[in-house]
This record gives structure tokens, C-alpha cells and sequence, in this order.
């Protein structure tokens, strides 16, 4: 045995013989009303987690009504059938169910994670909420004032304040993507019991839904209990017309927020990016484990691990069903705001320039791969990656090719989508922090046109 | 495939305790270890829990244990400045570590077959760390923690509401009276004296855990663990916790601060001193927090949110901490056309309905029912597990506790809950924190 032999510590132990990983096994089926059906049973724990997936969100939602989509959504528990909102959280909780309903601009997911034993009840209730949801006017006027209260919020935030800006920044006010997803004062002002069944009854149908359920559960419970709860549930959606995406025309190369006195600056510097379709989603994903997306990238290990300029530094794309932002994100203290913003390009360019380094491209291949089943250890997780599988149509093979197809990935295929899909003449800079110390730092660095704004609700 | 989690899933189906398998031993040099052997996916979580956090930092040196755990990830003998994240995000694992009041810990999740490389990394920083400390490397990491508290703290609206609760609840001599991040004035002060003296205090096998859980056979974790782990000197005995541990278990008297707040919002904390963490009354005290707010179907949220409306969302949680006493806290943040006082009058009503009347059966079932299922959900990651099992090894020599803690709420019954509230839930036992909104907010 090794053990006899004598510890060398300098040099890092072999890995053992890889052992197989497969993504569990999943069943398809189609029901009556249209819906799509994919199970995994996995039966490690008496856990389940049971999912309504349906194809539209925040981007479908008519322009003067934004927030309306999330709004209705969140609705959903606040009563339904006979069921006031009190009588379901405890229906839910009795039961021991935790309900998951989510908007983002694609889609509206409704699900459950919930103990085996118990899932026949808490799809009775799922269904329900998705089914025959009452949206009482008193809870209609609570959630437009909590609502009103988070935007308002928002503004003190530094992070959020950030995010809003550079989508404001990224995308013109005819675009989904620019907004928040909750909706502004006047549009939350605005909307009415009617918008909201309207939109329920155009957009809650079967047609086009999937239904994801992943655990301990097997295809043919998952079907009964559906054709028990879904029976009947008929319609199609009205395509309707999602309205493109486009750049703002006239943007400045800054934009100042002005915080006085902020204990810290948060920079973003942003550029529209690519939809989730992309032919270069492998390419693009080990590209940005390099720049900003791990600890070990490029980003992090400059502006934390050299400089200490932040408590960490990031980059990714948001791929949707049009192009969402690529950002790059750090929180950094106040009087290097512009140094900080130098690295950002310089880091940039040289990715782009020359590439990574083989010993780079191995690492961030082996890490994307090996993390990839790690998500997968809960219900949870594998209805995520089952979804993200449904929504953008990708092959039926995606999950089980995922690693091979990382692994594939070259040094010129990251260098191309570098220079591709990164853009420093079209990087749009957001700072959030105090004006009066960073604006002459800017102006110093000479990175271009400063606009600053004072933040306030929209 | 379902090997020994197979027998869990059978046996909880039928109502009765789940059980993680265990196996416990302990190296010469005093390092315990638990295994949790799991082979249904092909990884394998490492955990060590350190029996050090910021209870330990002696006093002008707030937030040093935190600042410590940065300085374990640049380096040790054998490996260079963040080599660690580098060799395990090469292997395709994800790695971090954390600092709490009584414990700091060091975790990956790692593919099965690269167990051995997880313990060369940990074993190399425990046993070998000195050699690779440089007065570069911690001004370096000053500066990030210095940007971590900024981001965290300092640029955050409510940011220093635990500082501020913490102050109130535990005298100065407690050594809960700080911070986990701890002060700039005190992270600027540490120096390479200091990190070389706390890792010899605290850094040793016998203060420490290791836990596996996942896919691995016993006989061959065992024998790399001793391999890597064994000849690791044992270190002296752990120096006592500075100040005062024990205090009185109740504040009496109430405590007051109100603060203007760069935030829209007001912001309510209402925090009481409680039994700590492993005593009886602690379970009580933790359902307590679930029936008030834990969930929708919860009593604050009902009858704030839904029902009077005067607080856009509550929390109610607890600080599961060993020494001396833990902590209750409950949150409330105000609708911009309410005020703190309505929402705080509210939040005393209902905490005095808690000492006034038993909860019901049916509404403790489901508090139960409840926390049952999120403690099943949670283990589902074998990092989870991991940690779980470290933590009851650390805090109370007994990782088993983990297939038997929810027992602890099972005894709970409503007159345990009314008679904590009665004692603990009281005004003269409370610290209120007030945040107002220092300007209004522009609204269009």
C-alpha cells in the first residue's frame, strides 16, 4: 500500500479513477391539454419537487403595464378556489410544502419541493393557485403598496441602484430588458384587477406549458397526478407579439450616480450581450470562467488578489430569449474607483489579445464540468436545469452531453468569442458612489464622457 | 444506486428517526474525524471545523479570526498564494470557508476522485502554514476584508444592524459583544505576530474536525486521512475564551437606539437574550420564532402584513450560539405610509399573546411538519451534511445529534413555548433598534 511510503507534500496527489457521473435518467410524456411532461426519478430521500413551467414572463407584458406579469404572479397565494391567503400558506405548511412560484423575462415557474408522502396534496394546491387563483382586491392594494415601498427602496441600495442603471444605460425605454421586472411607480400605479385577470386568462394555459418534477416520484404518479388536477385545463395562449430588444441609441460612455459620502463605489461596466440560442454557449462559458467567473479568473485575481481593491470581482451573461447583458461587477473602495476601472480594460484587452494560457483553459473546462453535478444533488436543482432545457428548445441530449461538449471547448474558440462577444469600444461604465471624490478621478484617467445622475425613482 | 441513505429513505417513510451513517475515531494528535459515507453521486464533500471565531479575538483585535480565515487561502508550504481555490476549482470542485461567533470552517465539494487531493490541501495548511505567511500577503488580505465590511456593512442600508444588537445584548466583557467583521480601526492593527499566535493557539488537529461525506470506502479514507492528517503535531491546550462567558440569562432591563438611516424605509429589530444553543428551552425558543415568523402562514406576517399592513415584510430567527446565551431577533420593515411605533406596538401585542396563551396543536404540528421537511430538503447536499456533522462533533462532541435533533423539537410542547416566552420574551429583556429614514425618498 502507498501508505508505507514516504509523504511528498510538494507535489499534489493524482486524482483516482474518474467515476461515471450520469445525469439521471428522464421520462417525457404529453398530456391531453398540451403539456409536456419530463420526470426524473431520482429516490435517494423521500423528496419532491414539482414544477409548472410556463413559456412567457416580464417580456410579455404590454409596455405601459410593466410589472404586470410578476404582479399577477405573486398574486397566486393571496387566495384561490375557496381557499383565502391564510387557508393556503397553512394548507402549505401543514403538509410541510414549500411553495416556489418565480418570474423572470421568459418565464413563470409555479412549484412545490415537498415530503413524497405528501405531494398529492400539495399538487391539489399548486394546481389551484395556478387554476383558479381569486386576486381579492384588498390583497391587489397590499402588494401594489409593498411593491410602491421596494422601489422606493431600491434607490437606497447601492447594488440594486447599480443593476437598474446599467439596464436603463444598456437598453432604450421601449425594451423589456431596460425596465425592473416588478414594474415603475406609474405602471404599478396604474394597473387594475381587470389587467390582472386579463392577463391570467390569456397566459395561464396549458398549450406551450411544461410540467417538471424531479425525486422521489415515478412518470406514471407524475401523470396521474396531473391528469387528476390538469384534466380539463384547456386553451392556448395567444402568441402576441414580444417586443425586440434594442440598444439605447445615445448613452453616455459614464454614468455617475451620485451617493455623497458612499462608503464604497460600485462599478459595472456593461454591454449587451448574446440570447441564450447562441451557437457559442460552450465557447462563451468557458471564456467567462477565465475573465470573471471564478474565484481563480482573471478579474478576481487582479483587482482582489493583487491590488485589494474589492472583496471580489465578477463577469457574466445573462442569456435570454434575446440578447441579455454581458457586465462586469466589483464593489471597490471609493479612491481607486478609476485604477480599478483600468484593470477591468486592461484585463480585457489582453483576453482578447492573446488569449488564456493552456493551463487557464484546463482549469476553467475541468471546474465548469465538475461543478455541473454538484447542482445537481437536490430536487431543486435538477428541475432548474430541466427547465432551462425546456424554455430555450435545447437538445434532447443537452444535459447528458453537457460535460463533453465543455470539455471540447479550444483555446481559439475562447479567444474568438473574447474578441467576438467583448467589446471594450462599446463597454458602457456605471458607477454608484460619491461624485465629488470619483468624478476627477475619472476625468484624470480620461475614460471619456461623464453624465452624472442622482438617484430617484423613474 | 441507494446504498446507505437506502435505508433512510425506507425507514422515514414509515415515520421513524432517519439515520446518516457514522463513523467516528480519533488520530493520535487529537484531529476527530467523522465519516459519512454516501455513494449515490460521485462526489465527496471535506469539511473542518476549527473550534475558533470571534469569540476568541482578545480585545483591539475585532474581526482578526475572520481575517485569519482570508489568510488560510494564500498559501501554505507546499502551496502557493491562493493555490488552494486554483487546485480545487482545476479539479473541478468549488471551495470557501466561513467565520462565526464560536467557530470558523473550511469546505469543498470535490469529484470522488479527488479526495486525496482535498486532503493534501487541508492537511497542508493545517500542519505546514507558517513557512508561506508574508507581510504582503496579509496587507493584502486587510485591504479585501477592509472592502469586505465596506460592501457588506458601511455601504449597505441597515448594514450594521448586528453590531448594533450585539452591543446591547451582551456586555462588553462577553466576548459576543463584537462583531464577527469586526472594526476598521482593529483590522488595521493586526499584525504577523498575531496571525503566527492565533494559528498556534488555535489551529491545531486538537482543536479541530474533519468530516467526509459522499462517495468514498471508510478503509481507504481512513488510511489517507492518517497519511495526510497523522503526522500533524498536536498543539497545546486552547487558551480560555477572553472576558466574561457567563452572564445573567436575561438583559434586565430594556435597551434602546434609534438611528437615522440613509434607507426609504424604517426598520424594526426587537432582540432578546435567550438560552443558548443546546439547551432544552432553545428548541422552544426556536419553534417560537417559527410560529411568529416563519413563512406566510406565520402570526407576524399575517397580521402586519396581510392584515394591518403596516409592515411590508417580518423575519424571526435565532442564533443557534453556545456561549453563554444565544439570540432571538425580530425584524419588521415599516411601509413608507406607517410608522415604527405603530409596527412596534404591533410586534409587542403579538409577542405578548406568545406568553399569554398556548399555541395550538394544530398550529405546532405544522411548525414541526415544517422544520422536519427543510432539515430532510437540507440534507440532500452532501456539503450540507458535512457540515451538520462537524458542527454537532464541534459544539457538542456528538455528531449523531443529527439523526436525532429533530427529537428536540418533537418534546417541545406549548407550555414549554408560553413558559420561554413568559421569561425570555419580555420588554425588560429586550434590545430595540430603531433605523428612520434620514431623508424622504423621491417617489416619481
Amino acid at each position: 500500500m502507498s501508505a508505507v511510503t514516504e509523504l511528498d507534500r510538494s507535489v499534489a496527489p493524482a486524482p483516482a479513477a474518474l467515476r461515471p457521473f450520469d445525469f439521471p435518467d428522464t421520462a417525457s410524456a404529453r398530456l391531453q391539454p398540451g403539456i409536456q411532461v419530463r420526470v426524473a426519478p431520482i429516490h435517494r430521500l423521500p423528496v419532491v419537487t414539482f414544477t409548472l413551467l410556463l413559456p412567457f414572463g416580464g417580456s410579455s407584458e404590454p409596455g405601459d403595464r410593466a410589472g404586470l406579469a410578476s404582479f399577477t404572479a405573486a398574486l397566486l397565494e393571496a387566495g384561490a378556489g375557496d381557499r383565502n391567503a391564510a387557508e393556503i400558506a397553512e394548507a402549505l405548511e401543514s403538509i410541510g410544502a414549500e411553495l416556489d412560484v418565480g418570474v423572470s423575462w421568459d418565464a413563470t415557474h409555479a412549484g412545490v419541493t415537498t415530503l413524497s408522502s405528501r405531494l398529492p396534496e400539495a399538487v391539489g394546491i399548486l394546481t389551484s393557485l395556478l387554476r383558479e387563483p381569486t386576486f381579492p382586491a384588498p390583497e391587489i392594494e397590499r402588494l401594489r403598496g409593498e411593491r410602491t415601498a421596494e422601489i422606493m427602496q431600491r434607490q437606497t441600495e447601492p447594488r440594486s441602484l447599480a443593476g437598474e442603471v446599467t439596464a436603463r444605460t444598456l437598453y432604450d425605454d421601449a425594451s423589456p430588458y431596460g425596465r425592473r421586472l416588478i414594474g415603475g411607480l406609474d405602471s404599478l400605479a396604474g394597473l387594475t384587477r381587470q389587467d390582472i385577470l386579463a392577463f391570467h386568462g390569456e397566459t395561464f394555459r396549458p398549450a406551450g406549458a411544461t410540467l417538471l418534477a424531479a425525486g422521489d416520484v415515478t412518470p406514471e404518479e407524475v401523470t396521474a397526478l396531473a391528469e387528476e388536477h390538469l384534466g380539463g385545463w384547456a386553451g392556448a395562449r395567444d402568441a402576441g407579439t414580444v417586443p425586440q430588444v434594442h440598444a439605447r441609441a445615445q448613452a453616455p460612455q459614464i454614468t455617475l450616480v451620485d451617493r455623497p459620502a458612499a462608503a464604497q463605489a460600485e462599478l459595472r461596466v456593461a454591454h449587451i450581450g448574446v440570447d441564450r440560442a447562441t451557437p457559442d454557449y460552450f465557447p462563451l462559458t468557458v471564456m467567462n470562467s477565465i475573465l470573471g467567473g471564478s474565484f481563480s479568473s482573471r478579474l478576481n485575481l487582479n483587482l482582489r488578489e493583487r491590488n485589494g481593491y474589492t472583496y471580489g470581482a465578477h463577469s457574466g451573461f445573462a442569456m435570454r430569449r434575446q440578447p441579455g447583458p454581458f457586465v462586469i461587477s466589483a464593489a471597490v473602495q471609493t479612491e481607486v474607483s478609476a485604477a480599478a476601472l483600468r484593470e477591468v480594460f486592461a484585463e480585457v484587452r489582453l483576453l482578447r489579445d492573446q488569449g488564456p494560457t493552456e493551463e487557464e483553459l484546463t482549469a476553467a473546462r475541468n471546474y465548469i464540468a465538475g461543478v455541473f453535478p454538484l447542482r445537481l444533488q437536490t430536487t431543486a436543482g435538477v428541475v432548474s436545469r430541466l427547465a432551462e432545457v425546456a424554455l430555450y428548445g435545447l437538445p434532447e441530449d443537452y444535459l447528458q452531453t453537457y460535460r463533453q461538449r465543455v470539455l471540447a471547448v479550444s483555446a481559439a474558440d475562447v479567444q474568438r468569442v473574447a474578441r467576438e462577444q467583448v467589446r471594450p469600444d462599446e463597454l458602457k461604465v456605471i458607477v454608484v458612489g460619491d461624485a465629488t471624490t470619483i468624478r476627477p478621478l475619472l476625468e484624470a484617467e480620461g475614460f471619456g464622457e461623464i453624465e452624472i445622475v442622482t438617484p430617484e425613482a423613474p | 444506486m441507494r446504498l446507505p441513505l437506502a435505508t433512510a429513505y425506507n425507514i422515514f417513510r414509515n415515520q421513524l428517526p432517519m439515520q446518516i451513517p457514522i463513523t467516528r475515531f480519533t488520530l493520535g494528535n487529537g484531529l476527530r474525524v467523522i465519516l459519512s459515507q454516501d455513494n449515490s453521486n460521485p462526489v465527496v464533500a471535506i469539511n473542518l471545523w476549527y473550534n475558533v471565531g470571534s469569540r476568541n479575538e482578545r480585545p483591539g483585535r475585532t474581526g482578526f479570526a475572520h481575517l485569519f480565515e482570508h489568510m488560510m487561502f494564500q498559501g501554505s508550504e507546499h502551496i502557493p498564494d491562493t493555490g488552494h481555490i486554483a487546485h480545487v476549482e482545476r479539479a473541478g470542485g468549488a471551495m470557501n470557508g466561513s467565520t462565526w461567533f464560536d467557530r470558523t470552517n473550511y469546505y469543498e465539494t470535490l469529484p470522488a476522485n479527488q479526495l486525496e487531493l482535498g486532503l493534501w490541501l487541508e492537511s497542508d495548511r493545517m500542519g505546514f502554514f507558517l513557512p508561506a505567511l508574508t507581510q504582503e500577503k496579509l496587507d493584502n488580505q486587510r485591504d479585501v476584508v477592509k472592502n469586505e465590511r465596506r460592501w457588506r456593512v458601511d455601504n449597505q442600508p441597515y448594514g450594521d444592524w448586528d453590531e448594533r444588537l450585539q452591543e446591547m445584548l451582551y456586555p462588553p466583557s462577553h466576548p459576543y459583544h463584537h462583531s464577527v467583521i469586526g472594526s476598521m480601526d482593529d483590522l488595521d492593527a493586526a499584525t504577523l505576530d498575531d496571525v503566527r499566535d492565533f494559528f498556534s493557539s488555535f489551529y491545531t488537529p486538537n482543536n479541530a474536525v474533519l468530516t467526509l461525506c459522499g462517495d468514498f470506502e471508510v478503509a481507504r479514507a481512513k488510511e489517507l486521512i492518517e497519511r495526510y492528517f497523522g503526522p500533524i503535531p498536536s498543539g497545546p491546550p486552547v487558551p480560555p475564551l477572553p472576558g466574561e462567558p457567563n452572564i445573567p440569562e436575561t438583559l434586565g432591563g430594556e435597551k434602546r437606539l434609534e438611528q437615522a438611516s440613509e434607507a426609504a424605509l424604517a426598520r424594526v429589530f426587537l432582540a432578546f437574550r435567550i438560552p443558548p444553543y443546546g439547551d432544552p428551552r432553545f428548541y422552544a425558543a426556536d419553534l417560537a420564532a417559527h410560529l411568529l415568523g416563519s413563512g406566510r402562514a406565520s402570526r407576524l406576517y399575517r397580521r402586519l402584513v396581510r392584515e394591518q399592513q403596516l409592515a411590508t415584510d417580518v423575519a424571526v430567527f435565532t442564533f443557534p450560539l453556545v456561549t453563554g446565551a444565544a439570540m432571538f431577533v425580530v425584524r419588521a420593515t415599516v411601509r413608507p405610509e406607517s410608522t415604527a411605533g405603530a409596527v412596534e406596538r404591533s410586534l409587542g401585542r403579538e409577542l405578548l399573546r406568545m406568553s399569554e396563551e398556548d399555541a395550538s396543536s394544530v398550529e405546532l404540528g405544522r411548525a414541526r411538519t415544517s422544520i422536519e421537511t427543510q432539515h430532510l430538503v437540507s440534507l440532500q447536499q452532501v456539503g450540507q451534511r458535512a457540515d451538520q456533522l462537524s458542527m454537532f462533533a464541534t459544539l457538542f462532541d456528538a455528531p449523531e445529534l443529527i439523526n436525532t435533533e429533530l427529537d428536540r423539537y418533537r418534546e417541545v410542547e406549548p407550555a414549554d413555548i408560553r413558559s420561554f416566552a413568559q421569561k425570555f420574551l419580555q420588554p425588560d429583556n429586550r434590545a430595540a433598534l430603531v433605523y428612520e429614514p434620514a431623508v424622504v425618498a423621491v417617489a416619481a
